[in-house]
């Protein structure tokens, strides 16, 4: 197992205010911090016109990372493409690879906001073809020499997207909710799927989904790859955890699942103002996982049957996490040998 | 006088192209410890060695400088205007406020029609967008209503209907209460760190297009290919311009875009630029020119790969050493 992180830096709220500059000014040491502790990929994402600052250019802030670090992955989960043009994603992605040589991982999603395709003026509607095709060119873009493409949306002659890429083709994951539409997308379309936050049930059978359109759909085993972000409180005891799961949830409802239709209901409606009580908001608290540091293991192995390559764990408490889970995946945490304590993380923000 | 470095990525590519790109960071950061006041560089699509998106490149050069400003120029009219917007505000705080804007329409239809932009309407795209860039940063919530763009997006703004639409009508609702209800007005954020905004540079490629940044205030940068009468020129129209529009001549300044050669040792090589020589003699001719169009900023264009590495990290060192103490002074 593989772990990613955040790159933090947009934590700014109601609650936890802070200059949006410090941030950006800590970039670097933050992703040198999880270079060192053998994270694989810092992750960073997208959204639009929010109060709050967050950062509207992930492959941006990416960029300054790669400035400043040598080893690790840098990873957009996910980069809103519908809002976007493809052939200018394509440049982006060629020119940070060519920076950074080579560590460039493109997680794509379709956001959800409504008020984000309304602002750019693209139609919510068609978003779903627009975006596997959108996919599918900057995929052909880094893998040929010359761009040629006959979409609906889309067409392409011998464009030369340059600069050349490093990697060819450049990795893609389809970034998307625990959802039957996305599972199938991320399955029919052979991309690499990686889940949003669920319960391990929901992931199991999603995953399952995902694999078995995959297959019917005549894709390798090998290109059907699936990565998990999982939200994890971690304390001594359950309760303990349960605490701080209410309070960060708390925040997180006022600040985001009440006014951005965050969650989804069965129908696939986005649910704006929905209570606390709501089924769809108490199972979205369930689907935090609440334990002590060997549960968190125990949780992790458990998603590794399910033959996960990558997971996002995020967390508040990420000094517990590297201190207490990763030593105990082979693969991870490569820098952490046992009786060397590693350096204080506790600003190392997930989210 | 203020003095850049500039590359336009023209240059054949003759290296690897790993070595490419370490080469041309060493030589920024060499300015940066040098004392250079800033980096430019052009927006080069469809080529092996440039920078297709030159917010990619300057971004990751703010956090390989400390001091050097940071500017790319940037094909505007390719992009919708609100992303140009938040970029530029992510660089400026990923810079601590090094961002320049550079902005310019290009020389490559291709990359018009490539991106389904009519070129013929580059210039009037061009400054619909930047105003409209300034708007996205110096105000909260607004809306935007043009012939090329309309923010929100959902707004259609050759209907009648649309310019006589309400907006702003009834209780405002903070973002956090919206719920689905889109509405007509949004704020883009973040906000650039730099009071009011990071500057305008726009690149003077036009009589039209140096005539319309200066009524604006806006600095000008006028490009390479002028030789020095036309170089006069142009600034004055620049000035005439900002005259007009009844613009102090502190608030913004005229660039261009110069090739130098130390040409005393090398002699006889190709064809050399109009401000050649030893030391001395291009310290000459930097002030007859600063006197003759009234410049402020000098960004010297390097030639590399053309140049190999060695020569042009000399170069940078010799100018900071000898040239720069006379032109100072």
């Amino acid at each position: 197992m593989r772990f990613w992180t955040g790159v933090g830096m947009t934590a700014k709220s109601r609650m936890f205010p802070r200059a949006l500059s410090l941030g950006y000014a800590e970039l670097i040491d933050r992703a040198k911090l999880a270079e060192d502790l053998g994270f694989e990929a810092v992750v960073a994402s997208e959204h639009h016109f929010m109060y709050d600052g967050f950062c509207p250019s992930p492959l941006l802030s990416l960029a300054g990372i790669a400035a400043g670090t040598s080893r690790i992955k840098l990873m957009t989960g996910a980069y809103l493409l519908p809002l976007s043009d493809p052939l200018r994603v394509a440049e982006e992605a060629a020119l940070l690879d060519a920076l950074s040589g080579g560590r460039v991982m493109l997680g794509f999603g379709m956001g959800y906001c409504d008020f984000e395709y309304a602002a750019f003026g693209v139609d919510k509607k068609t978003r779903a073809a627009r975006f596997v095709e959108m996919m599918k060119i900057v995929g052909t873009a880094s893998a040929s020499e010359r761009l040629t493409f006959r979409g609906r949306f889309y067409s392409y002659r011998g464009v030369r997207v340059g600069p050349r890429f490093v990697q060819r083709p450049i990795p893609t994951w389809l970034c998307g909710g625990p959802t039957v539409a996305a599972a199938r997308r991320a399955g029919r379309n052979g991309f690499p799927y990686f889940m949003a936050n669920t319960t391990f049930a929901r992931a199991r059978e999603f995953i399952e989904l995902y694999r078995k359109t995959g297959r019917e759909a005549g894709w390798p085993e090998s290109q059907l790859r699936v990565a998990v972000f999982k939200d994890f409180c971690i304390a001594s005891s359950v309760s303990g955890a349960k605490e701080l799961r209410e309070q960060l949830m708390r925040n997180f409802y006022e600040e985001h699942i009440l006014g951005f239709g965050y969650l989804v209901d069965e129908q696939g409606r986005h649910l704006y103002n929905p209570s606390w009580d709501h089924p769809v908001c108490q199972e979205f608290l369930e689907s935090i996982f609440c334990g002590t540091p060997e549960m968190i293991v125990e949780e992790i192995r458990r998603y590794e049957t399910l033959g996960i390559e990558a997971m996002f764990p995020a967390t508040e408490q990420v000094d517990l996490f590297v201190k207490e889970a990763m030593p105990h995946f082979q693969d991870a945490g490569s820098a952490l040998r046992p009786g060397v304590h590693p350096p204080d993380v506790a600003s190392l923000g997930a989210r | 006088m203020r003095v850049g470095i500039y590359y336009d990525f023209s240059f054949p590519p003759r290296l690897e192209r790993a070595a490419f790109w370490t080469c041309f960071l060493e030589q920024v950061r060499a300015a940066d410890e040098m004392g250079f006041d800033d980096v430019w560089f052009a927006e080069r699509h469809f080529a092996d060695d440039a920078p297709g998106q030159a917010q990619i490149l300057a971004a990751y050069l703010a956090k390989s400088t400390r001091v050097l400003r940071i500017g790319g120029f940037k094909v505007c009219p390719l992009d919708n205007p609100v992303r140009l917007a938040e970029d530029a505000a992510v660089l400026d705080l990923l810079s601590g406020g090094r961002l320049n804007f550079g902005a310019g329409v290009g020389d490559q239809p291709a990359a018009y029609r490539a991106r389904g932009v009519p070129w013929e309407e580059r210039e009037a795209r061009l400054w619909e967008g930047l105003d409209l860039v300034r708007h996205a940063w110096t105000s909260d919530e607004f809306h935007h209503l043009g012939r090329r763009y309309q923010f929100p997006g959902h707004l259609q703004a050759r209907t009648k209907a649309a310019y006589q639409r309400r907006m702003h009508h009834g209780r405002h609702v903070p973002q956090w209460e919206r719920g689905a209800v889109v509405v007509d007005y949004l704020a883009v954020t973040p906000k650039p760190l730099q009071v009011p905004h990071p500057p305008f540079f726009v690149l003077g490629t036009t009589p039209g297009l140096v005539r319309a940044t200066g009524r604006r205030g806006w600095s000008c940068v006028l490009p390479a290919a002028l030789g020095r009468e036309e170089l006069i020129q142009e600034a004055r129209r620049y000035r005439r311009a900002m005259n007009a529009a009844g613009r102090a001549r502190g608030e913004a300044q005229i660039a261009c875009i110069c090739d130098i050669a130390f040409t005393d040792g090398a002699a006889g090589r190709r064809r050399k630029p109009f401000i050649c020589g030893s030391a001395e003699e291009i310290v000459e001719q930097l002030k007859r020119l600063q006197n003759d169009t009234d410049l402020q900023h000098l960004i010297w264009r390097i030639p590399f790969p053309q140049l190999d590495h060695t020569q042009v990290l000399q170069n940078l060192n010799r100018f900071a050493r000898e040239v720069q103490p006379l032109l100072q002074s």
